[in-house]
């Protein structure tokens, strides 16, 4: 759990956008992977499937909350870090102004081509993957994962000119 | 030979790599396709600096009379070009608008560097307290309750501390004693204290009276201990052959309750309250096998 929780943690906050919120449910949803142990096949990639687990109950708990992620008010806790090796304070610095820019790229993003680009890009799911989650076909998510990219790289830079030059 | 079939091969057909009926397909179509031969006039007349300095404008007005606007077209193939997953022509057709399109430029230096930028927002550090959290919460709820008995125990002797607690302790062993040995058997009890003092009294000798107390009450003892007695055996009969018949309540009855604590233990409201429904319907089923003399009448009410 201590390797994977990082990472459940950062898909539930990218879907729930609060630090509380995804406390909860990152912890529901260990403990629905742990009673669900039983189903997990042994020909299946544990990460993908955590991943799908954990999304399913995130769309869930925003179903249930009649909420969407907002639109553009990110709040990141102070005390939310991102996961790093010990950086030093001028990489701190850079990483905690990178990660805001980018978490308010995202932020401004409409939910589906978030959705795909949390997926595949942050979460590292292959399109087949999300194809088979999201319930669509594979060219539809292959031009939506597109089509989102070039989107938050439009965003990035129209919040930072300097970004990728 | 279509043009996209051509622009396929364009690059085989400039180095003089198609032979037979390729390069005749090939020769028919740039005869035939007014734009596509111009494509390969324009580019066997800089043929040798299409490589490294196009004339300025040479690639948007390629892409412009094959495929349109070229800024739309590069950020259509913007991705796989950054994923290098396009094919070498397309990639060179892009590569070459890069060149000469700054923003388009831009855009592909910020795709290139959101591809490894973006993999690192995968981890976030939860609170300290998470894993401990969590394996709290998938520990069997029996070691669960195990863990949170010292605070249990705490509110029990808190309770046991109250004053009233006697005579409420008092309160309840009658009622058990009552439903026991039932009202009757308790109510004659005043009237054999009465017999038995009232001639003693009379005649002034205590020592009688307190023998005849004394034998009075071995007798009452004897009545009621053995009517209870009876009683009980008459209950336990009774109580053994329906207990039997609950067997597969019990069972449900004991799966709910399991739940029920997990979902307190998890403050989970709605799995508590779905929790507590399912024992109610336990609970009157089991009082249905309690009251009901016949054992098949319950168990199958379609008969």
């Amino acid at each position: 759990m201590r390797r994977f929780q990082a990472r459940i943690y950062g898909l539930a906050f990218h879907y729930l956008r609060d630090p509380e919120e995804s406390r909860d449910m990152a912890q529901e949803i260990f403990v629905q992977v742990y009673r669900k142990l039983d189903s997990f096949r042994e020909d299946e990639n544990l990460v993908p499937w955590m991943l799908r687990v954990g999304r399913n109950m995130c769309i869930d708990r925003l179903r249930r909350i009649k909420a969407r992620p907002p639109a553009a008010d990110v709040v990141l806790d102070e005390n939310t870090e991102l996961a790093a090796d010990e950086p030093t304070p001028e990489d701190a610095a850079q990483a905690e102004g990178l990660k805001r820019l980018l978490e308010r790229a995202l932020g401004a993003m409409s939910d589906k081509h978030r959705e795909v680009i949390l997926l595949k890009d942050i979460q590292g799911m292959k399109i087949e993957e999300i194809a088979d989650l999201l319930a669509e076909p594979v060219g539809t998510i292959k031009s939506r994962s597109n089509r989102a990219r070039i989107e938050l790289a439009a965003r990035v830079r129209a919040l930072d000119p300097s970004y990728g030059t | 030979m279509n043009c996209r079939g051509f622009q396929n091969r364009l690059d085989d057909y400039l180095r003089g790599r198609l032979r037979g009926d390729d390069l005749v397909a090939a020769r028919a179509h740039v005869l035939a396709c007014p734009e596509c031969r111009e494509v390969v006039e324009i580019l066997e007349t800089s043929a040798a600096s299409v490589q490294e300095d196009p004339p300025p404008g040479l690639v948007r007005g390629i892409l412009e009379r094959t495929t349109g606007s070229p800024c739309g077209s590069a950020h259509g193939r913007l991705c796989d070009f950054v994923d290098a997953s396009l094919d070498p022509i397309e990639a060179e057709l892009v590569r070459l608008h890069l060149g000469e399109c700054g923003e388009c430029g831009a855009l592909a230096g910020a795709l290139a560097r959101l591809a490894g930028e973006l993999p690192g927002l995968a981890e976030i550090e939860p609170p300290a307290d998470f894993v401990d959290a969590v394996l709290a919460r998938t520990l069997p709820w029996r070691r669960r309750l195990a863990r949170r008995l010292p605070r249990l125990a705490e509110i029990g002797e808190r309770l046991a501390a109250r004053p009233r607690l006697a005579l409420e302790g008092a309160y309840a062993g009658t009622l058990v004693l009552v439903l026991i040995l039932g009202p009757s058997t308790l109510a004659e009890a005043p009237e054999w204290a009465a017999r038995l003092v009232a001639p003693a009294a009379h005649l002034g000798q205590p020592s009688r009276a307190r023998d005849r107390v004394a034998s009075g009450l071995r007798a009452a003892w004897g009545t009621t201990g053995g009517r209870a007695a009876g009683i009980a055996a008459e209950m336990q009969d009774d109580l053994a052959s329906r207990f039997e018949r609950t067997q597969d309540a019990r069972a449900d009855l004991r799966r709910h309750r399991d739940a029920l604590l997990e979902a307190t233990l998890d403050a989970d409201p709605s799995g508590a309250a779905r929790a507590l429904k399912a024992i109610g319907n336990d609970l009157g089923t089991l009082s249905r096998r309690i009251a009901s003399d016949n054992s098949d009448e319950d168990q199958d009410p379609g008969r």
